[in-house]
């Protein structure tokens, strides 16, 4: 089922989504830090934490968003649920691959940051020191903490056959991310809430955000288990979506 | 002969009215079973609770013998293939792509691709993007989609819509070697014309309702055609009392049976009205349907 949703993904319009976004981070991110260079002192660090500090905020989550959405367009085309619904295969494999094909998209997303922004680094901006290892593993550790937003996005893109209205979800998801990482009396929303676990797990270690923590077991396994939790109630949640919408 | 498809009562009701009203289908094996019936008459409908893509509001459906429940539909599904309302399909891929993803979905094997394409003649074109497939050939790669698993029940929903005469020609026969394969090919259609010449069994639905399940002979058998009694004095025909329709041969008589044919011709011939030829009109199956619909069926 992965393999037949992995061939959906050649010639789809979300690799130009997926190259877009974190080239867009890693070029404001380049410009913020060389024309900030005076005060942002840290090499690496400090331009990694620009890089992330929008990407992190917002484009990561609505790409994800956008992700989903394109994935669930071809689905929604035409009489393509049939085809799907009278596969013989069992509803949870269909949104497991479905959510599968799309975290690749995701992966690929974080492997052109953690590219771009090398690049970048070692020869845009010629920052000294050698290339950190910290890059890698947060871009590793945000795609597990993006499931539960790639499960929820596809749930949503799945149900609405818009494109925009899961995507205008997303966005609101967004706002309050913000809203809970940067604010006291929201910060338990943090825990929770799909974009502001993401926003969290690509600053850790950031300089950007204050309490973003760091990379140690203490402040990453939190943020795992929690996207691991998250992501497989949303999944049950899916495969009883399909069951009870979609063969009324 | 065993029938693969029964439905009992079938029945599904929506807020505002009954798109399939309680539907007692038969569909025996290794036949093309013709399901005719206006847009709006509940194919579609039916097609969908077959598959088990839509919930019947009340009644069963037995498939293969096996009560259609939602335990058993996914293990059914691996003998039926399907194709509702319009082709599947994606735009952005190659047909061999698109048949690539039917492979990967139900494990199939290479051979069965291939063989699926050439049974639907695209084997020449699979390599091209099916967003520049013309409307046939996005039908015959839907058949092929619903064939590579090798259905011993094939499911199309109006696999003619839209096609050229050739187009329709091709399907047709395809179709009607399926079956003679020893695949159960139930077809829908709202054209007469296309179900007339493949069908073995017809099952025509009307406002929800099966208004006849039969075959082709049993149906005219139950219609009446019209009388024509070539005259050249229709006048003293009429004058005689007799329920006619002046027409430019003689008279046209709706209805009748043999008895009331022999009575009429009887009363004709000692009137002295001249008789010259006296004919039943030869009836296609669309003024039998609009025969029965108007009649409301024969069930």
């Amino acid at each position: 089922m992965l393999r037949a949703e992995l061939i959906k993904l050649r010639r789809s319009a979300i690799w130009p989504i997926a190259l877009a976004l974190p080239l867009l981070a890693v070029t404001t991110g380049t410009i913020n830090y060389a024309n900030n260079a005076d005060m942002l002192a840290g090499g690496w660090a400090a331009f990694n934490s620009q890089v992330v500090m929008f990407y992190g905020l917002l484009f990561f989550s609505l790409g994800i968003g956008l992700l989903a959405a394109t994935s669930w367009r071809a689905e929604h085309r035409g009489t393509n649920w049939n085809l799907l619904l009278t596969t013989s295969r069992r509803p949870v494999t269909l949104v497991l691959a479905k959510v599968a094909a799309t975290a690749v998209s995701v992966a690929f997303m974080q492997a052109v940051l953690v590219v771009g922004t090398l690049v970048s680094g070692a020869f845009v901006l010629r920052l000294d020191g050698g290339v950190p290892w910290q890059l890698v593993l947060v871009g590793a550790i945000s795609i597990v903490a993006a499931l539960p937003l790639v499960v929820v996005q596809s749930l949503l893109s799945m149900l609405l056959k818009s494109f925009a209205a899961p995507v205008a979800v997303c966005l609101a998801g967004c706002v309050l991310g913000v809203a809970s990482v940067t604010s006291v009396g929201l910060r338990p929303l943090s825990y929770v809430l799909p974009q502001a676990i993401n926003t969290r797990a690509l600053n850790l270690g950031s300089t950007a955000l204050t309490g973003s923590g760091s990379l140690t077991p203490d402040d990453v396994l939190p943020i795992l288990l929690t996207a691991l939790g998250l992501a497989a109630a949303c999944v049950a949640l899916g495969v009883a979506a399909i069951r009870w919408v979609r063969l009324r | 002969m065993s029938a693969v498809i029964t439905t009992q009562g079938l029945t599904r009701a929506f807020r505002n009215h009954t798109a399939v009203d309680s539907l007692d289908l038969r569909v025996p094996q290794g036949v093309v079973y013709g399901f005719l019936g206006p847009n709006g008459s509940g194919k579609s409908t039916t097609m969908k609770m077959l598959l088990g893509l839509t919930r019947p509001t009340s009644g069963g459906i037995t498939l293969f013998g096996r009560p259609l429940t939602p335990a058993s539909r996914i293990d059914l599904l691996r003998s039926i293939g399907s194709m509702i309302e319009a082709p599947p399909g994606y735009g952005h891929l190659t047909g061999l792509e698109n048949m690539r993803i039917v492979q990967h979905m139900l494990d199939l094997a290479d051979a069965q691709i291939d063989k699926a394409l050439a049974t639907v003649r695209l084997t020449a074109h699979r390599d091209k993007l099916v967003r520049n497939y013309s409307l046939g050939m996005k039908q015959r790669l839907g058949v092929a989609m619903a064939l590579a698993r090798d259905p011993a029940l094939l499911v199309l929903d109006e696999p003619t819509n839209g096609l050229d005469p050739a187009g329709i020609e091709e399907i047709r026969t395809l179709l009607v070697e399926l079956a003679s394969e020893g695949i159960t090919v139930m077809v829908s259609s709202h054209l007469l014309d296309e179900i007339d010449r493949m069908a073995d069994v017809l099952g025509i639905l009307s406002g929800g309702k099966l208004i006849f399940q039969g075959t082709r002979d049993e149906l005219f058998e139950h219609s009446t055609p019209d009388l024509v009694i070539e005259t050249p004095d229709p006048g003293a025909a009429l004058a005689l009392g007799i329920t006619a329709t002046p027409v430019s041969e003689g008279l046209r008589i709706s209805g009748i049976t043999k008895e009331r044919t022999a009575e009429v011709v009887r009363r004709l011939a000692v009137a002295g009205v001249p008789i010259h030829e006296v004919r039943r009109v030869r009836q296609s199956l669309e003024d039998v349907f609009m025969d029965l619909t108007g009649r409301g069926g024969l069930l």
